[in-house]
C-alpha cells in the first residue's frame, strides 16, 4: 500500500531517473560511473516500491512528535544560516543560540530567563570565535551588511 | 640501527620534546572533538612553527597532534552522534546509543583504551614491517582499488538496520552524491546545476555532520519538554577499571580490529574512515550475538577506535619508505619531513635513522600519553551531556554550523549541511538510515577512479578480463566480496532449516 | 543571580569588543594605498593543506609578514582543481587584503573547457609568479625503455597499448602527453589519477608503464625511476642527467607555474607593494636554494611580466586546445 517507504523509494527513482537524464552529454569515462549507479539505484527503488506496495504495513513515521518544536528548529536553522550570510557569524549566532535556549525551556517548571539565554549566548560565541578566529585562524564570515 | 635506536630513546624522554608532544597530543585531542577542524589542518598550521625547531621536537609533536587528533574524533561522536573526523563514523554506531543509556563514559573510557591499543600495534607495525608492508601496498593498482571498495560495499549489509534493500538504496544514492563535481577522469561537470561552488564535490565531513548530528538534534528536541530520550550521566566509581577488564578479556577484538586499521592505513588512498567501518563489520560477523550490535556495546566503539588509531601507524608506512602518503595528514608530515631536509626512502633510516627512530618511538609514546588523558578526561568530558536539552540542542547546532563552515570557508558547504542533515531526518524517519549513504559517498571516489582507470588500463592491454580478473590481490579480493555476501544467506537459510526465525 | 550579575558587564564588554571587531576588520573602504596595509591578508590557498602551494605558502608567510607588518591569514578553499578558490577570488572586493595562489595553466584550462568555472582567465590579476616545475617523462628503473627514443618506437610498434599516468584531466602532465603524441605521432593510453601521488604508486608499482610527472616529484624517487625527458628549454638543475626533450628532437615545452593574484581592479600601488614583498622572496639566495632542493625552479615574474606570461600562454594553450579537438563540455 501507499505508505512512506514506497513514496520515499519513489523519490529516489525521480533522483536515479534524473541523474541518468543529466549525465546524457557528458564524455563517455565521465557519466560511465553515475550511470552505472543510477541504473542500479532505479532497478533497487523499483523493487522497495513493489513490494512496499504488495506488503500492508501500515507506518506512521511522524507519530508522536512535538511538530511545533521541530518545525521551528527547522526554520530556525535555515534561518540562522541565511542571517550568517547577512549579518555575520557572531550576531546571527548570539541571536540563534539566546532564541532557542529561551524557547527551548518554555513549558517547563520555572519560566525562562531571557537574560540569562542571552549572556550564555554571547559567552559561548564569544568562545568561539576566539577559538577559530585567532587560534586555529579560521577567517569567519563578517556577513553583508559589514562588506563582507 | 641499534645505535640510532639507543639515540632515540634518549630523544624521546628529552623534557622538552616530551612536554611539546604531551601538548601536542591534547591540542590534537580538542582538535579532533571539533567537528570541522581536521588532523590535517591541525598539522598544516603548526608546520611553520617547525622550521625554527629541531627535527626531533618538531616531528614528535606532530605525530602527537597526528594520534591526538584521530583519537579526539570519539568524543564528538560518542557524545552527541556526530563524528569530529570521519574517522569515527563507526564509533557513533554503539557510542551514542552507549551516551543514551547514561554510560558515556563506558563509551569514552572503551574508545581511549581500544585507541591506545590500536595506536601502539599501528606503531610496532610501522616500527618493525615497514619495507616489506610498503611493497606490498605498492601491489595495489586502479583494479585493487576498484574491488576494494566493492569489498567495502558490502558493509551495506551491517550498517542497514531493519531492511537490506533499503540499504542498498541509500549506499547507491551515497554513491550518486560522490560524483557531484569534477568527474576525476574526462574533467566533466557533474550535477553542479550552474553553482561554480559544486566543482569541488560534496566535502565529506560537510554531508557527515549533516546526516548524523541535525536528526539527532532534531530528535532530542521532537518530544516535548520532560520526555527526554537520553538518561543523563552519573559518574561512578571505578567504571574505568571494570570498562579496562572487559576488554582484556577480548584481546581477539582489539587485534583483529588494530590489524584491520593497520592493513587499510597502509593502502594509500584509503584513511582511518574505512579502517573503522571495516573493523566494525568484521565485529559484527564474528560477533555470536550480532543483534547487539547498534544498542550500544562498547564491542562496537572498541573495533572502530582501534582500527582507526592503527591506520595513523599504517599510513606513515607508504609515507616513511615510499615518499607516498597514505592519508590526507600524513601528505601533511611529509611536507615537514622535507622541510627538515630529509627525503622518504631507505635513507630515513640510516642516513637520518636517529630522527626517524626517534619520531617511531615517540609514536608508541604519543599514544600511551593519550591513552592516560582519554582516561581522566572521560569522566569530565562526559558531563556534557547533562546539559539540558534546551542548551545542548542549540549549541550543537552552533558547531554543526562553525565547523562545516571552516572545513573549506565555503558558506555553500553550510546550507549543504542544513539540506543534508533535513533530508537525512526524514530518511531516517522511513526507514533509510544514513550508515549506507555515507558509506557509499566515501566508497564513491575509491570505486570510480579504480573502474574507470582500470577500463582505460583494460583497453591498453586489449582485454579487460585480463584487468579486472586475473590480478592475484584482486582475485582475492573478488573472493572476499563473494564471500561477505555469501555467508549471510547461507546461514540465514541454515537457520531456517533449524526452525529459527530470519531476521 | 549574584553570578550573572557579575557577569553581565564583562558580557556587554564581549559584544562590542566582538562587533567592533567583524566592523573593524571589514569596513575599510578603499583607503589610500600609503596605509596600506592595515590589517591582516588573507592568502587563500586553491589546494588541501599540506599541498605544494601550501608548504610554499608557509615558507613565504614570515617574511611577507615582517615586510608587510600585517600578519598573513593562510586559508584554504580547495575543490575543482583550485576552481572554487579563484571564482572566488575575482568576486573578492580589490582591497589588497584578499590574494590567493594561482597555478598556470590551470587558470588558463578551466575556463577554456568549462562553461561554469566561475571566472575568465583575464580575471586573474597577478601579482608575480614565483617558481615553476617541469613536466617530465619518466619509466621505474627496472622499465625496458632506457631514452625518449626506446620509448616512442615501442609505442610506435604497438599504437595505444602503452599507459602514462598523470595527475588530473586538462592538466600539465595531460597536455605533456597530448604534446608529446602529436609530435612524435604516437598513440598512448593516458590514464588520469587523482594527484601526482597516485600516478607516482601506480608507475613505481608497475600498474602503468610511464608518468608524465612534476620536477618536484620526480627528484624524490631518484632511486626508483628514470626521468627520459624535461619539457624545459634547458637542462633541469635538480636533474642535471636527465636530457630535455628539446635535445632529442622534440620541441615540448610544459611546466607549471605557480604566483599570486589579487582580485581585478585592484589599487595598482597596492600591487606594486604585495609585488615587492614576493620579489623580495623570489630574490632570497637562501630560498632559491632550497627550492632547487626539492625541484622546484625559483622565478621571479613580477606583475607586469607575470600578466604578459599569463597571456602568452594563454595563445599556446588555447591554439593547443583547439588544435587537439578539446571542446569546452
Amino acid at each position: 500500500m501507499l505508505n512512506s517507504t514506497s513514496i520515499s523509494s519513489f523519490a529516489f527513482l525521480i533522483i536515479a531517473a534524473a541523474a541518468w537524464y543529466m549525465t546524457g552529454d557528458l564524455s563517455k569515462m565521465g557519466s560511465f560511473f553515475p550511470r552505472v549507479i543510477a541504473v542500479m539505484m532505479g532497478i533497487f527503488a523499483i523493487i522497495q516500491i513493489a513490494v512496499s506496495l504488495l506488503q500492508k504495513k501500515k507506518e506512521e513515521p511522524f507519530s508522536g512528535i512535538d511538530a511545533k518544536r521541530v518545525i521551528s528548529m527547522v526554520l530556525g536553522i535555515s534561518l540562522y544560516v541565511a542571517l550568517i550570510m547577512l549579518i555575520g557569524f557572531i550576531l546571527s549566532g548570539i541571536l540563534f543560540l539566546a532564541f532557542f535556549f529561551w524557547y527551548l525551556e518554555r513549558g517547563g517548571d520555572k519560566s525562562p530567563s531571557m537574560a540569562r539565554s542571552l549572556i550564555l549566548a554571547v559567552l559561548i560565541t564569544g568562545a568561539f570565535y576566539s577559538v577559530f578566529h585567532y587560534i586555529f585562524l579560521v577567517p569567519l564570515p563578517v556577513g553583508m551588511l559589514f562588506g563582507g | 640501527m641499534t645505535e640510532n635506536m639507543l639515540v632515540a630513546i634518549g630523544n624521546v624522554f628529552d623534557p622538552a620534546s616530551f612536554l611539546l608532544m604531551t601538548l601536542g597530543v591534547a591540542g590534537g585531542i580538542i582538535v579532533g572533538a571539533l567537528p570541522g577542524l581536521t588532523a590535517t589542518m591541525a598539522l598544516a598550521l603548526l608546520v611553520p612553527f617547525t622550521f625554527s625547531m629541531n627535527a626531533y621536537a618538531s616531528l614528535m609533536m606532530l605525530g602527537g597532534v597526528y594520534v591526538g587528533a584521530m583519537y579526539g574524533g570519539c568524543i564528538a561522536a560518542i557524545l552527541v552522534n556526530t563524528p569530529g573526523t570521519p574517522a569515527s563514523i563507526a564509533t557513533t554506531f554503539d557510542g551514542y546509543p552507549l551516551t543514551k543509556k547514561g554510560k558515556a563514559e563506558h563509551a569514552l573510557v572503551t574508545a581511549a583504551f581500544s585507541s591506545g591499543i590500536g595506536g601502539v600495534i599501528g606503531a610496532l607495525i610501522l616500527l618493525f614491517l615497514s619495507p616489506p608492508l610498503a611493497e606490498a601496498a605498492l601491489k595495489f593498482g586502479p583494479p585493487e582499488y576498484f574491488w576494494l571498495s566493492v569489498f567495502g560495499l558490502t558493509i551495506i549489509a551491517t550498517l542497514s538496520t531493519g531492511s537490506m534493500l533499503k540499504g542498498l538504496i541509500g549506499g547507491a544514492f551515497g554513491l550518486l552524491l560522490s560524483t557531484v563535481g569534477i568527474s576525476p577522469i574526462g574533467g566533466d561537470m557533474r550535477f553542479t546545476f550552474g553553482f561554480y561552488q559544486f566543482q569541488a564535490g560534496l566535502e565529506l565531513i560537510v554531508v557527515l555532520i549533516g546526516f548524523f548530528c541535525i536528526p539527532e538534534v532534531l530528535a532530542m528536541i521532537e518530544k516535548k519538554l520532560g520526555e527526554q530520550t537520553i538518561t543523563s550521566y552519573k559518574p561512578q566509581k571505578g567504571v574505568a577499571k571494570q570498562v579496562i577488564l572487559e576488554l582484556i578479556k577480548k584481546p581477539v577484538l582489539l587485534i583483529r580490529s588494530s590489524l584491520i586499521g593497520a592493513f587499510v592505513g597502509i593502502v594509500p588512498g584509503a584513511g582511518g574512515n574505512i579502517a573503522s567501518l571495516m573493523a566494525y563489520n568484521e565485529a559484527v560477523r564474528f560477533s555470536k550475538d550480532k543483534s547487539k550490535f547498534g544498542t550500544g556495546i562498547i564491542d562496537g566503539v572498541a573495533a572502530s577506535e582501534a582500527s582507526n588509531n592503527a591506520e595513523v601507524g599504517g599510513s606513515l608506512v607508504p609515507l616513511l619508505t615510499l615518499g607516498i602518503p597514505g592519508a590526507a595528514p600524513a601528505a601533511v608530515m611529509l611536507g615537514a619531513l622535507m622541510i627538515q631536509g630529509m627525503r622518504p626512502g631507505p635513507e630515513l633510516y640510516t642516513t637520518y635513522g636517529d630522527i626517524t627512530y626517534t619520531f617511531l618511538f615517540s609514536f608508541v609514546l604519543a599514544n600511551i600519553i593519550m591513552l592516560v588523558l582519554g582516561f581522566y578526561g572521560s569522566r569530565h568530558v562526559a558531563r556534557v551531556i547533562n546539559l539540558p536539552v534546551s542548551m545542548l540542542a542549540p549549541i550543537v547546532v552552533f558547531l554543526t554550523i562553525i565547523g562545516s563552515y571552516a572545513i573549506r570557508n565555503n558558506m555553500l558547504d553550510v546550507g549543504m549541511m542544513v539540506f543534508f542533515g533535513l533530508i537525512g531526518y526524514i530518511t531516517k524517519k522511513t526507514g533509510f538510515t544514513p550508515g549506507p549513504i555515507v558509506l557509499g559517498l566515501i566508497l564513491g571516489p575509491i570505486a570510480e577512479n579504480g573502474l574507470v582507470q582500470s577500463m582505460l588500463m583494460g583497453q591498453a592491454a586489449g582485454s579487460m578480463f585480463q584487468v579486472f580478473f586475473t590480478r592475484p590481490i584482486s582475485v582475492v579480493l573478488i573472493i572476499l566480496c563473494v564471500i561477505s555476501v555469501a555467508l549471510p544467506v547461507i546461514s540465514s537459510i541454515r537457520n531456517r532449516k533449524g526452525g529459527a526465525s530470519i531476521a | 543571580m549574584k553570578k550573572i550579575r557579575f557577569i553581565a558587564p564583562i558580557v556587554i564588554l564581549m559584544i562590542f569588543a566582538l562587533t567592533a571587531g567583524g566592523c573593524g576588520s571589514s569596513g575599510g573602504d578603499n583607503k589610500t594605498a600609503e596605509k596600506y596595509p592595515t590589517k591582516p591578508i588573507n592568502y587563500v590557498i586553491a589546494f588541501n593543506a599540506g599541498g605544494q602551494s601550501d608548504i610554499e605558502a608557509r615558507r613565504q608567510q614570515p617574511v611577507l609578514e615582517k615586510t608587510l607588518g600585517q600578519p598573513i591569514t593562510i586559508s584554504y578553499k580547495p575543490g575543482g582543481g583550485g576552481a572554487v578558490a579563484w571564482a572566488e577570488l575575482v568576486n573578492q572586493k580589490p582591497d589588497g587584503y584578499y590574494m590567493a595562489g594561482f597555478n598556470i595553466p590551470h587558470i588558463i584550462l578551466q575556463p577554456l573547457e568549462r562553461k561554469d568555472s566561475g571566472y575568465k582567465t583575464d580575471q586573474i590579476n597577478p601579482v608575480a609568479i614565483f617558481q615553476k616545475t617541469i613536466v617530465g617523462l619518466a619509466v621505474p628503473k627496472n622499465s625496458p625503455y632506457n631514452t625518449l627514443e626506446d620509448f616512442i618506437n615501442a609505442a610506435k610498434a604497438k599504437p595505444g597499448s602503452i599507459t602514462i599516468g598523470g595527475s588530473g584531466t586538462n592538466t600539465g602532465p595531460h597536455l605533456y602527453t597530448l604534446l608529446l603524441e602529436k609530435e612524435a605521432g604516437i598513440k598512448l593510453q593516458y590514464v588520469p589519477f587523482t594527484g601526482a601521488a597516485p600516478a607516482t604508486q601506480a608507475l613505481l608499482g608497475g600498474h602503468t608503464v610511464a608518468m608524465a610527472g612534476n620536477s618536484d616529484d620526480l627528484v624524490k624517487y631518484p632511486d626508483k625511476i628514470k626521468v627520459l625527458g624535461m619539457a624545459s628549454p634547458e637542462r633541469f638543475k635538480a636533474l642535471p642527467d636527465a636530457p630535455t626533450m628539446k635535445e632529442q628532437g622534440y620541441d615540448i615545452q610544459v611546466s607549471v607555474d605557480r604566483g599570486v593574484a589579487v582580485p581585478p581592479g585592484t589599487d595598482p600601488a597596492i600591487v606594486k607593494q604585495l609585488e615587492e614583498a614576493f620579489m623580495k622572496i623570489a630574490n632570497d639566495e637562501t630560498i632559491k636554494a632550497q627550492m632547487l632542493k626539492e625541484g622546484f625552479e625559483p622565478v621571479a615574474m613580477n606583475a607586469e611580466q607575470s600578466r604578459k606570461y599569463i597571456e602568452e600562454r594563454t595563445k599556446v594553450f588555447t591554439e593547443i586546445f583547439n588544435s587537439l579537438g578539446q571542446t569546452q563540455k
